[in-house]
């Protein structure tokens, strides 16, 4: 008889029961809440900031421990560096309004264009035409985008309808969370992904940027770390090395939805040398093969490159499908 | 009749003593051990700051609440941070000397995350609230912010792709090794 499978994800709950609060720690949790605030004034924006301050100087500290040196600006992140997006789509006024504005809906800036790729969200979950819509920097570490008559906390600060993310920083972070050929897309070793990043800011471009490894305690098991590369969100010009305690995000069985979307891309995309127009037909393929809805499951971002020969497809690990295409219109 | 307990700090502590466990028990289903205080402390002050319109029974909209710093926690972090958290998830490695059956436990949860982890984000939330918060339909309903018809239809859907998901794949003879660590030599 097939176990019901309600009772086997109850059976692995990772928190079955968990140890109640310590009282002298909630003490002080409550002290705090009630003496931080007063109802709708939104000042929840300001500890999130606060802590997005503290883990930054965290970071930075890791980061001089092992050894770099090098100096970091973390304590405001430039938008034009900051390529999470929080979008408005699926989250109704209300509920922004109760959360102070905390937007549940998260994204990578695709298209470098965070109004453009938050009206993209607004079509995928509502199949209707977006409202007029604002970005805002908010402090936090990306940008927030709603709709243009919605109050927004007065510390958020409009951008320009002209903003765009800086092309070549958000290209860097599309290849570095690339799961099709990029650094996760099976285990490499911090010495591989290095060759891989420096090739990749050779390709792109970049100068005068550093690498820096993340120092990290050995595994239990004796094994070396699968590593993986990130842009230090600060916005300074460093990508950050770190081993990952698992397999990468790549390796996907061929067997499995996603994973088949991935074998598709890599052999069709990626092997291949192909216009714009006809990857994004692949790429549709793909997604509709493995028994998705291309409008509704996946992102899909078509990008002109006038002066790239072939289309390069990058596809993060995210909750839905997000494939990136930039390549040549013919 | 009685009027309703004024919304004063004695409430915050009794919901506090009530719901802190399950809150707890939230967070540390879904981020790092390490963030689990800023989200039991955000949504606490969050019910405080909002205490007038904090309904009764509590428990959904505090899971609610929690699950808006749960997400704003995984998008501040930088993506590493994030899939180092998912990975850390997981449950425990073997340990080759436990009990047989230990193992097998331990075998059965890493396949039944593994598969988890393949469906989106919606169907897995729906699924863990179900089972892991065992919420019945219409707190299902106010979490995920839909009608309770709407709930019942995510949920069996939900159910459904996961148990497809449990099904090992015909290419992978060892459905607990699904998404095999690989060792490297640098």
């Amino acid at each position: 008889m097939t176990p019901d499978p309600l009772a086997l994800l109850r059976q692995a709950d990772p928190a079955p029961s968990p140890a109640p609060y310590d009282p002298g720690c909630a003490t002080a949790l409550i002290d705090r809440a009630v003496a931080a605030d007063t109802p709708g004034t939104g000042r929840g924006q300001g500890r999130r900031t606060r802590r997005w301050r503290a883990a930054a100087a965290a970071l930075t500290a890791a980061v001089l421990a092992g050894g770099g040196g090098a100096a970091y600006a973390v304590l405001h992140q430039p938008a034009d560096s900051a390529l999470g997006l929080a979008c408005a789509a699926g989250t109704s006024r209300q509920e922004f309004e109760q959360a102070g504005g905390s937007l549940s809906s998260f994204m990578s800036v695709s298209s470098g264009d965070p109004v453009a790729d938050c009206a993209a969200e607004y079509e995928r979950l509502q199949d209707g035409p977006p409202p007029a819509l604002r970005a805002y920097t908010t402090g936090a570490s990306y940008i927030s985008v709603v709709p243009a008559d919605w109050p927004v906390p007065s510390s958020w600060q409009a951008l320009p309808d002209t903003f765009r993310n800086d092309p070549v920083r958000l290209e860097l972070r599309q290849r570095l969370d690339d799961v099709l050929e990029g650094p996760q897309s099976r285990c490499h070793s911090a010495d591989e992904v290095a060759a891989l990043v420096r090739s990749d800011l050779t390709d792109l471009g970049l100068t005068g940027w550093t690498i820096q490894r993340l120092e990290q305690a050995r595994r239990a098991d004796g094994r070396t770390w699968c590593a993986l590369a990130f842009v230090d969100d600060s916005g300074s010009r460093t990508v950050l090395l770190q081993g990952l305690d698992g397999p990468a995000s790549g390796e996907y069985p061929t067997g499995e939805p996603f994973g088949q979307v991935l074998q598709t891309l890599r052999q069709r995309i990626a092997g291949q040398c192909l216009p714009l127009p006809a990857a994004r037909q692949v790429a549709e393929q793909a997604v509709s093969a493995a028994g998705f809805d291309p409008a509704h499951d996946a992102k899909i971002t078509s990008i002109e490159d006038p002066v790239a020969t072939c289309t390069r497809a990058y596809v993060p690990v995210a909750g839905l499908i997000e494939i990136t295409l930039r390549g040549p219109d013919r | 009749m009685t009027p309703p307990p004024a919304r004063d700090r004695q409430w915050l502590e009794a919901l506090f003593d009530a719901h802190s466990t399950a809150v707890l028990a939230y967070a540390g289903r879904r981020v790092p051990a390490a963030e689990v205080d800023d989200v039991l402390a955000e949504v606490f002050t969050a019910a405080w700051q909002h205490r007038e319109r904090v309904p009764d029974p509590a428990l959904p909209w505090l899971y609610r609440t929690a699950s808006h710093h749960v997400l704003h926690t995984w998008r501040s972090r930088s993506r590493s941070d994030r899939l180092l958290a998912r990975v850390h998830a997981q449950p425990a490695e073997v340990v080759a000397d436990h009990a047989d059956e230990v193992v097998a436990q331990l075998d059965q949860n890493t396949r039944v995350h593994a598969a988890l982890a393949r469906l989106t984000a919606r169907d897995a939330e729906v699924l863990r609230l179900a089972a892991w918060e065992q919420l019945p339909t219409d707190e299902l309903a106010y979490v995920l912010g839909c009608t309770p018809t709407a709930a019942k239809v995510r949920l069996h859907r939900a159910r459904r792709r996961f148990a497809g998901a449990l099904q090992p794949p015909a290419d992978h003879p060892h459905p607990g090794d699904a998404l095999p660590a690989r060792e490297v030599t640098p």
